[in-house]
């Protein structure tokens, strides 16, 4: 019995690593088809997001069986509880990778406006969603607590891409709609990167029992107080 | 079961079994002891009453005190007197059996089973002179009242046993297994301990020479394998069904770039790209399939084949090369293929554009011969090119029809600057050759071949009054010829590609300076050939220096 629930957590893992695997792929390939143009790449990510959106609920189903079935305690009912957590997070990476697509396809690519540094955005986000990925298969804390810092360097380069936009379209205003298009692709990324911020927490919550959200409510709650 | 119970069952039945034979024999022998004893004392008491009667008559059961109760018939069977009960109320005895064997041979006795008591009584008769009779009766308990009686301390001592065995057998287990526990089973041949246990002692003995070699040989096949795998540079996964990894190899986790690698974690920690992933769930669905991904700056290829176990897919073998190198040789291939037909496209459209002129016979006769000019260097460069290519091919498989011989390489390199020296008066580009007449072994065309082409570029792309200077000179055990021009120069970011095929720094004007494309080619592959070192030195606007050593 016990043995069943160990191979069955084995395998939830496994499908969360897939599941991690296919958002990885989801946005580097809408990245792809953004800065090189690519229309096979963008279309390949519609269909990345379908797959995420069936791997969501397939694992969704996973977890509530065996929460039903093993009512788990302690370390696996957290694994399974963050697991439910996490893949709601991934599921909206697929989605905003999927409209960072669909933009593009308005757009032509980046409509020439290469000297955005939306570029180095993209690729911090991949950066971000590969290592929150990788936490959760390695089950590194270190890497947990990088990501979520890194998660400053995504909300810089979008203060800095919003800045930049403001001036282009102070200044060239027949592109309005262009610049306005950007900055939602930018605020996808920045958004990709608060949910591997998630992600990245999940994985210390399961791993420690400690989410960084908990901890935050009672220093506000402590600073009440006092 | 265990050995305290069984030797228990063993001593409680050989306990009970005594204790009933003896209780048999006990009862056998005492009741018929009793038996004969009361018989006796019946047949002397009744000879006492009967002695007492004939003296003293009736008086004589005046204060007599009696154990056994007695009884006096008359002759006709009337009872006269009896001491246990009223002599009116009891019928004729006449009848009664010990009384009719006292009436007929002077004395009788008698056994009576009463149904109710489990008693029976025994009657002893004696005729006295007179024909009366007199009876003497007792009661004695039968066998199965006194067994029944004895019921109770029997039980109470086949306790005690029980207990005894109990105790008994625990103790006698203990004693009789500490020694058999004792043994020392990995050498049992050495124990001393029941005799009756020397060929099971034996047999495990055997057993343990052959798990030792078995295990020796398991080790060694062990090691053999883990020598194999671990000294392969690539990469050996083995994973199970559930893609749990079952066995892994150093060049797996190099290749894979992770540092450990866990037994039973999924094969997907280790590298969930996707082509990996499509790999290990088509190897698990039972089909072997090859893909290629990139890691890093590097390719690699991951074959994975499904493992059969009684017909089903029980996991699977991957497989991981580094094919970088391949795949770039597939590129340069490729590349080449793409730049030889453009090449050799290139003056065969020019060729049959103006051959399609002459024949629609627009041409003004006064300008054949300018076309046939025209045709005529365009064949002569495809045949160029179609010669360099075949030299390039030579020295690639290394199959150069000519053999090696002593070359002296500054006499070599004259004949070049005096062959190039009419283009070179032409660009206005002075030759200066320098240095002493140096021996190699080689291959006398292809070394010429290198050093015109050389020479050839350093003309050609040198500037209005330029110089080339080439020197020849020995240094220590080698021999170094270089060739300087003043030229334009090679950027920096062209110089580790010049030596490819059809490469081109300028794209624009190589239809104006001419050549093949190949020139350099034929220099690092001729280089090659003949195991010297081609150095490149180049300065933008200044010039380019390029040696061999030998």
């Amino acid at each position: 019995m016990r043995n069943r629930f160990d191979e069955q957590l084995e395998q939830l893992h496994v499908e969360l690593i897939k599941m991690g695997a296919l958002c990885e792929e989801a946005i580097s390939s809408s990245v792809k088809a953004l800065l090189e143009h690519d229309e096979q790449l963008r279309k390949k990510t519609f269909d990345i997001d379908a797959q995420i959106d069936q791997k969501e609920r397939d694992i969704e189903g996973m977890c509530l069986k065996l929460l039903l079935s093993q009512q788990p305690v302690a370390r696996d009912l957290r694994m399974i509880s963050s697991a439910l957590k996490m893949i709601s997070d991934m599921e909206r990476i697929g989605d905003q990778a999927a409209d960072i697509a669909e933009i593009t396809g308005y757009i032509n690519g980046m409509g020439g406006q290469h000297r955005l540094p939306i570029d180095e955005m993209a690729q911090a986000t991949i950066k971000m969603v590969t290592d929150s990925v990788q936490s959760f298969v390695s089950q590194d804390l270190e890497l947990v607590h990088a990501v979520i810092a890194y998660d400053d360097v995504v909300d810089g380069l979008f203060d800095r891409v919003r800045a930049q936009l403001i001036s282009l379209l102070g200044a060239d205003s027949a592109n309005g709609g262009l610049y306005l298009d950007l900055l939602m692709i930018a605020k996808y990324f920045e958004r990709i990167g608060d949910h591997a911020t998630n992600i990245a927490e999940w994985v210390e919550f399961s791993l420690t029992g400690v989410h960084a959200r908990q901890t935050d409510n009672k220093e506000i709650k402590q600073k009440k107080e006092s | 079961m265990s050995m305290t119970g069984k030797i228990f069952k063993s001593i409680i039945a050989v306990a009970a079994a005594v204790l009933i034979a003896c209780f048999a024999i006990i009862f056998a022998v005492l009741y018929d002891y009793l038996t004969d004893r009361l018989t006796w004392e019946l047949e002397q008491q009744t000879l006492f009453a009967a002695q007492g009667i004939e003296s003293a008559g009736m008086s004589y059961f005046d204060g007599m005190q009696a154990q056994n109760r007695i009884t006096w018939v008359g002759e006709d069977g009337q009872v006269l007197y009896d001491s246990a009960a009223s002599e009116d109320a009891m019928e004729n005895h006449a009848g009664r059996e010990e009384i009719r064997q006292a009436m007929e041979n002077g004395t009788g006795s008698a056994t009576r089973y009463s149904d109710t008591l489990g008693e029976k009584t025994v009657y002893f008769t004696r005729r006295l002179s007179d024909g009366s009779v007199v009876r003497v009766s007792s009661q004695q308990h039968t066998v199965t009242l006194l067994m029944w009686g004895m019921l109770q301390p029997v039980c109470a001592v086949f306790l005690l046993t029980a207990l005894l065995s109990a105790f008994l057998a625990s103790r006698v287990a203990k004693w009789i297994v500490r020694p058999i526990n004792e043994i020392d089973l990995e050498h049992p041949d050495q124990q001393q301990v029941y005799e009756e246990l020397s060929p099971f002692l034996s047999k495990i003995h055997r057993q343990n020479r052959l798990i030792a070699s078995q295990v020796k040989e398991l080790t060694r096949t062990q090691k053999e394998f883990s020598a194999i795998t671990e000294n392969m540079s690539e990469g050996l996964l083995v994973i199970d069904a559930k893609t749990e990894i079952l066995s892994y190899n150093a060049g797996a986790l190099r290749l894979l770039d992770v540092k450990e690698c866990e037994i039973g974690a999924s094969v997907l920690t280790l590298n969930r790209s996707e082509p990996f992933r499509l790999a290990v769930e088509k190897a698990l669905s039972g089909e072997r399939c090859e893909q290629t991904f990139p890691m890093g700056n590097r390719i690699y290829q991951i074959m994975a084949s499904p493992v059969y176990k009684d017909e089903n897919v029980a996991g699977a073998v991957l497989l991981l090369l580094d094919v970088t190198e391949k795949e770039e040789r597939d590129t340069l291939r490729r590349e080449f293929t793409a730049n030889v037909s453009h090449e050799l496209k290139t003056p065969l459209t020019s060729i049959s554009g103006i051959a399609e002129m002459l024949m629609s016979g627009i041409v003004k006769p006064e300008d054949v011969g300018r076309f046939g000019g025209d045709i005529y260097r365009e064949a002569q460069r495809l045949i160029a090119l179609v010669a360099d290519i075949i030299k390039l091919s030579q020295l690639d498989e290394n199959s150069l029809p000519m053999e090696k011989e002593p070359v002296d390489l500054y006499d070599l390199a004259q004949q070049c600057v005096e062959r190039l020296s009419n283009e070179a008066q032409q660009r206005g580009v002075s030759f200066e050759l320098e240095g002493d007449h140096c021996s190699v072994t080689g291959v006398r065309p292809v070394l010429e071949e290198m050093i015109y082409n050389l020479c050839d570029n350093a003309v050609k792309y040198n500037r209005e009054g330029g110089k080339v200077v080439v020197s020849v000179m020995p240094q220590g055990e080698h021999v170094s010829l270089s060739v300087r021009d003043t030229g334009i120069g090679i950027p920096l970011e062209h110089r580790a590609r010049v030596f490819e095929r059809f490469y081109r720094v300028d794209k624009s004007h190589s239809k104006q300076i001419g050549g093949t494309g190949l020139g350099l080619s034929i220099v690092k592959h001729g280089a090659a050939y003949h195991n010297a070192r081609l150095t490149l030195d180049s300065q933008e606007g200044v010039g380019t220096t390029v040696k061999l050593l030998f």
